[in-house]
């Protein structure tokens, strides 16, 4: 099941918010002003080794990007996170691999909805 | 069958207070909540610390994960104050990890939800312990209120006396207690009928409920005709200040009597007060206070005596 993750599930984030588009269009809105700011934080604090930080704030960005339907970006934030709780040398890496996953996912929502 | 009665409160009187440090999270909450009840939504576990101290929410949903202090952190820290202690608080987390729901039962949660969240169990989630607290407050209302006056009852002071106790104790605050006894009211019983009497007893509560002001400030009905006020963080310069005002709002009330040589309902009230640090118990303080309403009594009646 969870290989069927795809980038930008619409359907399945408009299902959970009982369709109110508006409300997912808004949702997206918050995330993509902070979202960017984030990442760069996160780079930041694994940099300086702060990983506790980093940690926390790859998790709150995690639990947005499963609400706006970004469900790879999920997977992949729920990745790092382990990987700075574990303090594990691959945070580095599984950052940039969160970063590519952030922009297909910013490019697919960005566009209008095609039904 | 008690279950059944109508409480007179509805889903949408209640307040739900929302803790969450992601702005999303928080929208999204307050949205699909917004149709059934009241909601407030704050970003940090001392936000709502504080929103608790002014007001008390029916339902906490707060997240698990947030900087500074963690929801299961806010849920120890509302269940270790008496007041706050009974407020249900379901978690939001976006882990479902056994390790995860263990903690989260630990801190004294009701139920969690997980992250992204389903608008449709989230919504049903919420309505349950919205109507679980409205029958507990129902209960709580039928087990520690007398039922003809709604003052509190004599099952709530032996209950709750202790804690009220505990917390002068720990804050070093004084709490004064005064008896007051309407004044022959065996003859208003005998004149106007038991009807009166009872029709009364409503009116001299309501009226003694009015002219304590806090609502911190406690009316007990502990016998056929006589009530303990129970006024924490008072002194007895305070307290008397209280129970003068209470003397004068019966006075006030002008119900005929004409058993009375005050041709009026009065009341007597003793006075004493506990003294953290100090004083032996509040059984001991209490005997005390109904000596000095025998004073009061003994005096004349519709007056107050103190220690």
């Amino acid at each position: 099941m969870s290989d069927a993750l795809i980038t930008f599930n619409r359907d399945g984030a408009l299902r959970r918010l009982m369709n109110n588009e508006t409300l997912l269009n808004r949702i997206l809105e918050i995330f993509f002003s902070q979202a960017e700011e984030r990442f760069s934080q996160i780079r930041q604090d694994i940099q300086l080794g702060r990983y506790t930080e980093a940690r926390a704030t790859a998790h709150g960005l995690k639990g947005s990007a499963g609400e706006v339907g970004a469900e790879r970006l999920h997977r992949c934030l729920g990745d790092l996170e382990k990987a700075l709780t574990d303090n594990s040398t691959q945070a580095e890496e599984l950052y940039k691999v969160a970063v590519v996953e952030y922009q297909q996912f910013s490019q697919q929502a960005r566009q209008p909805a095609s039904n | 069958m008690i279950l059944k009665q109508d409480t007179g409160r509805t889903l949408n009187a209640c307040t739900v207070l929302i803790v969450d440090d992601q702005p999303t999270s928080r929208l999204i909450m307050t949205s699909l909540l917004e149709d059934i009840t009241q909601c407030h939504a704050v970003a940090g576990a001392t936000e709502a610390l504080d929103y608790c101290a002014a007001q008390l929410p029916d339902l906490i949903i707060s997240d698990v994960s947030m900087p500074e202090m963690s929801g299961r952190e806010l849920c120890e820290a509302l269940r270790s104050n008496q007041s706050t202690a009974n407020i249900p608080v379901m978690f939001v987390t976006g882990s479902d990890s056994d390790e995860e729901q263990e903690k989260c039962w630990e801190a004294g949660g009701v139920d969690f939800v997980t992250k992204p969240i389903n608008a449709t169990t989230f919504r049903n989630r919420v309505k349950t312990q919205l109507n679980h607290k409205i029958k507990a407050d129902l209960l709580e209302q039928l087990i520690y209120t007398d039922r003809l006056t709604g003052a509190f009852n004599r099952h709530y002071m032996e209950e709750r006396l202790p804690f009220i106790v505990k917390e002068c104790e720990r804050e070093s605050l004084p709490l004064s207690i005064a008896l007051l006894d309407i004044d022959f009211f065996k003859q208003y019983n005998d004149e106007y009928g038991h009807l009166t009497g009872d029709e009364c007893l409503c009116r001299l509560t309501r009226a003694v409920n009015d002219a304590l002001l806090r609502p911190m400030d406690r009316v007990v009905r502990v016998g056929g005709e006589e009530f303990l006020l129970l006024l924490p963080n008072t002194d007895i310069d305070g307290a008397k200040i209280v129970c003068n005002r209470v003397l004068e709002t019966v006075r006030r009330l002008h119900i005929p009597h004409i058993g009375s040589p005050f041709r009026e309902i009065t009341v007597s009230i003793g006075l004493a007060m506990y003294q953290s640090g100090i004083s032996e118990s509040a059984t001991v303080v209490i005997a005390e206070a109904d000596k000095l309403l025998y004073k009061a009594k003994n005096a004349g009646r519709n007056q107050l005596a103190y220690e």
